[in-house]
């Protein structure tokens, strides 16, 4: 596990005096693709948040060996119309990371097309479909060339045929750009398909870590994982 | 124009322009309520500055820092939105302001003058400060722009993407508090609310684009001051209250222009 690209040792973490993680231990290695699977509330923001370092661990430690991460939160910004345009938005991430306005106005052309969002270029933000915030938003962490790309949730927004397509995104995402890539949900039926691992996080603590297949060979699988 | 005028209308215009930056970001925050709350803090600060024996306006101006600074870290490890902290402080200062009045009888139309204002009494240090604030608002927003877009949009995504979001989120409270403290001397306490949100507002109206927006709400604030001033001078009115009234005939018309026009400013 040492030496892991993304790494938790014994994590532990309470929240408002209660036990939200505990002895969690995860290991990821650059480039891999992992489904984070669990229930509501089994905790799975909160692991992630620790990799972040949004959250202090209360035993144990968690790290990511990278400064360059891309994140898309469980919820973002909504409020009473927020006034910037998504190439801003897309724009910004790009120079806040420290790149050179012309490059970023190359690579943002670049990344809008391959997520076929071209057209909201100039496009206020609260006004796009959920489908276009979500992929603006990856856009935005994806102008920056992260090397882990962290997605909690996409599905939220997205009506199952927009999630279809988001999901085939990630995909092709996680190989073009050879990222490490954990994505976040609930729903085993929004599982991307090339994930070849799946860690499932249940109560606080991992129930499941290893291939797909031998997963959902199991019976009573909904029940294993849910119950 | 003799100097009485010249330093009213200046002060009146920079106090726009001033505010109107500020309330782009009060807006993007969603924390209108800044206005009533640093008032307050400048308020007990007043009254007690004077009654423990510093100068007023000193006083004043320190205590609006002073919670503005605290506002930022205070939200974030109570886990509770601004406007609830806002609030908080609100009260408790307000309270404050009130049992200084209450025990120190004489000092109830220093109270007056920090809810009402008053534009004649400022003088050219007054202006100069306005001067720097403005000018400080203009660099830190042409320096730091995509990290404050960044931070604004969502300070998680923002401190994932190496940004030091914590930095600028508590200076850009900080400074809010600063420009609502000097804009009290034109405004007052009371009328700040009106310069801090109606720009912002008119913006709102007609831009879809951050650049865009941020620069028409402080030339909105800027011509609302400006306008609101010399109309008051000619029809010999209350400045802080008519300069109000002026911001919301722009916002007015803005709002009609969106309606009518449907041109949105995506830049
Ligand atoms: N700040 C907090 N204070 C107290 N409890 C919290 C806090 N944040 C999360 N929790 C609790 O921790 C558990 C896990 O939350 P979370 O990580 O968001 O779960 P998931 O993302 O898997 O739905 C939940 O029971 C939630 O109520
Ligand atoms: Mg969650």
């Amino acid at each position: 596990m040492t030496g892991d690209f993304v790494r938790a040792e014994n994590l532990s973490v309470n929240l408002g005096g209660k036990t939200v993680l505990s002895g969690v231990n995860l290991g990821i290695k650059h480039g891999e693709f992992v489904t984070l699977i669990g229930p509501n509330g089994s905790g799975k923001t909160t692991l992630v948040k620790c990799l972040l370092g949004f959250i202090k661990p209360s035993a144990g430690s968690a790290v990511i060996n990278t400064r360059r991460t891309g994140y898309i939160p469980q919820s973002y910004t909504e409020k009473g119309g927020f006034p910037a345009t998504a190439g801003e938005l897309i724009k910004s991430a790009g120079i806040s990371a420290g790149m050179k306005s012309s490059g970023v106005i190359i690579s943002r052309e670049k990344i809008m097309a391959e997520l076929k969002i071209s057209s909201v270029l100039n496009k206020c933000f609260s006004d796009l479909s959920g489908g276009e915030k979500q992929k603006t938003i990856l856009a935005m962490a994806l102008i920056k060339k992260p090397e882990v790309l962290i997605l909690d949730e996409p599905n939220l927004n997205l009506d199952p045929h927009a999630y279809a397509k988001f999901l085939k995104l990630a995909d092709s995402v996680h190989k073009k750009h050879k990222i490490t890539v954990i994505f976040v949900t609930h729903m085993v039926s929004a599982m991307p398909v090339s994930s070849a691992r799946v860690v499932v996080l249940k109560k606080g603590g991992i129930y499941y870590d290893g291939k797909a297949a031998p997963l959902f060979r199991k019976k009573n699988v909904m029940e294993e994982i849910y119950g | 124009m003799d100097e009485l005028y010249l330093k009213a209308f200046l002060s009146c215009s920079l106090t726009g322009a001033v505010c109107g930056l500020a309330g782009a970001f009060i807006f993007l925050m969603e924390i209108p309520f800044v206005g009533v709350a640093v008032s307050h803090a400048a308020m007990a600060g007043g009254v007690w500055g004077v009654i423990l024996g510093f100068p007023a306006k000193i006083a004043a101006f320190v205590t609006s820092i002073l919670m503005s600074a605290v506002l930022g870290p205070f939200s974030d490890r109570l886990k509770m939105h601004l406007n609830f902290v806002l609030s908080v402080m609100f009260a408790f200062l307000m309270a404050l302001a009130l049992l200084g009045v209450g025990i120190f009888e004489g000092h109830r139309q220093m109270m007056y003058s920090v809810l009402w204002g008053n534009v004649f009494l400022s003088g050219w240090n007054d202006i100069l400060f306005l001067v720097f604030l403005l000018t400080l608002e203009a660099a830190l927003i042409i320096f730091f722009y995509s990290s404050l877009v960044l931070v604004m949009f969502n300070r998680e995504m923002a401190a994932a993407g190496g940004v030091n979001e914590k930095l600028i989120y508590y200076t850009v409270l900080v400074i809010t508090g600063a420009v609502v403290s000097a804009g009290m001397n034109t405004a007052g306490g009371l009328m700040i609310f009106g310069m801090i949100i109606l720009p912002a507002a008119a913006a709102k109206q007609l831009c879809t684009g951050m650049k865009s927006f941020i620069i028409l709400s402080g030339a909105a604030g800027l011509f609302g001051g400006a306008g609101g001033a010399i109309t008051a001078f000619l029809l010999n009115l209350p400045m802080g209250a008519t300069s109000v009234l002026f911001m919301t005939a722009v916002f007015l018309v803005s709002a009609a222009v969106k309606k009518f026009y449907k041109i949105p400013l995506n830049h």
